[in-house]
């Protein structure tokens, strides 16, 4: 009885440890690379969007839910609000800072309602990446089959504390999401107060929530 | 003759009134590395100046509303009426007719490549395709068009700065340097000359029908941008001056 059970085991080791070796290797992020990273949200973005145009009208509270929580997982929002504030984020104190993360992350979802409804099966082809110590770029193009264009979009990622690769800024045709933005909050800032700039990050949340 | 000649001197006295190089700009670096500068640092493209920023805004509204109330319902009209395929090939035959500047300012920045590819292009489809309504050159040649170059962007390849913004009426968002070089690479276009020789009239109606058509493949883009921004003109302004850049890096 006893030898056989220590066949068994003899005989199941190997396959143990194949498995939770495997297994250690899928779910660690640290293994993996940003394309993989990027490839991976891409992939869950566009099957929720496909279900999504099945039926836009039930779906559209869900399908935005879930989008944010993809979102989430692959955006590093902190750092995309610091970059957006510049020089203005060591200014605030640690509260305004993590007010201002939650206000720019609402912001960035705000933008990307209406986006959802122009998804027409788009298609995304991944051309490279690069890394240099604990930055990243990834290629991509976003081919709309219907019209025949492509538009180059370009991701940066971090190397995070846990090593885990997340997205600070998306690049579409030359054009850097956070730099606008800082653009933007710059402009205002040199122009008035913080609480200005606030004031009006939270009118504009509260009227397009209206709409 | 004499015409384009005056335009290039008053180029040229401009340029030279505003000559501020890029070249030494540290944040000009192809390598990621000049992206990684620590948060509360500048980083990427220098901002754009704006001195006239006052007259800007206000003809960047008189746009938006030309957009929504004119152009948009135009577009949109035109959109249900056209076929997408006529559309696009509506927008292969304007590219056409824009391809000699592309060829000329392709050889000004000595990418002799493009210029020829452009070149074949612009002989092929301008036969086979049917003055330029479709795009045979790409189709069955595999000439896919390189990218597009126009006397803004020669400029800023022999490191001339855009000088500052311009948001003009009908014309949207510009820059003194790119203005200047939309007004030269004008003259390069030989059908302008055709045209204008039997009324400019049919240059306002080919303008309003390449607006039109251009608008009915793009609906929805700018309402998009306007949806994200905090403040559309910075958030427009920044957008070109971001876009134009890039441009002229590649």
């Amino acid at each position: 009885m006893r030898s056989s059970l220590f066949i068994k085991v003899l005989v199941l080791a190997p396959v143990l440890l194949l498995i939770i070796f495997a297994y250690s290797s899928f779910s660690a992020d640290s293994s993996s690379s940003p394309i993989d990273k990027v490839k991976k949200a891409t992939e869950e973005i566009t099957k929720l969007l496909d279900e999504y145009i099945k039926d836009p009208q039930s779906r559209k509270a869900e399908t935005l839910n879930k989008l944010m929580v993809i979102a989430d997982q692959n955006f590093d929002w902190e750092e995309m609000a610091k970059r957006a504030l510049s020089r203005f984020w060591k200014e605030r104190t640690s509260e305004e800072q993590k007010e201002f993360v939650i206000l720019f992350r609402d912001l960035i979802k705000n933008a990307y309602i209406g986006k959802i409804d122009s998804y027409s099966g788009e298609k995304v082809i991944f051309e490279g990446e690069t890394i240099e110590d604990n930055y990243a770029v990834v290629k991509t193009k976003i081919i709309t089959p219907a019209k025949g264009t492509e538009v180059p979009v370009i991701y940066r990622l971090k190397n995070k504390e846990d090593s885990t690769w997340m997205i600070y800024d998306v690049v579409i045709e030359g054009v850097s999401l956070v730099n606008n933005y800082r653009d933007q909050f710059t402009s205002i800032l040199q122009g008035s107060s913080y609480s200005e700039l606030i004031k009006r990050i939270k009118d504009k949340l509260a009227q397009d929530s209206k709409k | 003759m004499k015409r384009t000649f005056v335009i290039l001197i008053v180029v040229a006295v401009i340029l030279g009134l505003s000559q501020k190089s890029y070249a030494s700009d540290p944040a000009q670096g192809t390598s990621i590395k000049s992206e990684k500068t620590e948060p509360g640092e500048e980083g990427g493209v220098p901002p754009i100046s704006d001195p006239l920023q006052k007259y800007n805004r206000a003809f960047f509204k008189f746009n938006d509303k030309l957009y929504f109330w004119a152009l948009k319902p135009v577009a949109r009209g035109y959109g249900k009426v056209v076929p997408l395929r006529a559309r696009l090939s509506v927008q292969n035959f304007f590219e056409n007719v824009y391809a000699p500047v592309r060829i000329a300012n392709c050889s000004f920045q000595c990418e002799f490549k493009e210029a020829s590819i452009e070149l074949s292009r612009f002989g092929v489809n301008t036969t086979l395709g049917i003055a330029g309504f479709f795009d045979p050159a790409k189709n069955w040649l595999h000439l896919n068009p390189p990218d597009k170059e126009d006397f803004g962007q020669t400029l800023g390849f022999y490191s001339q700065g855009s000088g500052f913004y311009l948001n003009l009426p009908f014309a949207g968002s510009t820059s003194l340097r790119d203005g200047i070089g939309s007004l030269v690479d004008m003259c390069i276009v030989p059908s302008i000359y055709v045209l204008i020789h039997y009324s400019s009239y049919y240059i306002t109606a080919a303008k309003v029908l390449e607006a039109v058509n251009r608008t009915s493949l793009h609906l929805g883009e700018y309402e998009e941008l306007k949806r994200a921004a905090l403040d559309p003109y910075l958030s427009v302004r920044d957008a070109y001056n971001q876009h134009r850049e890039h441009l002229i890096k590649k």
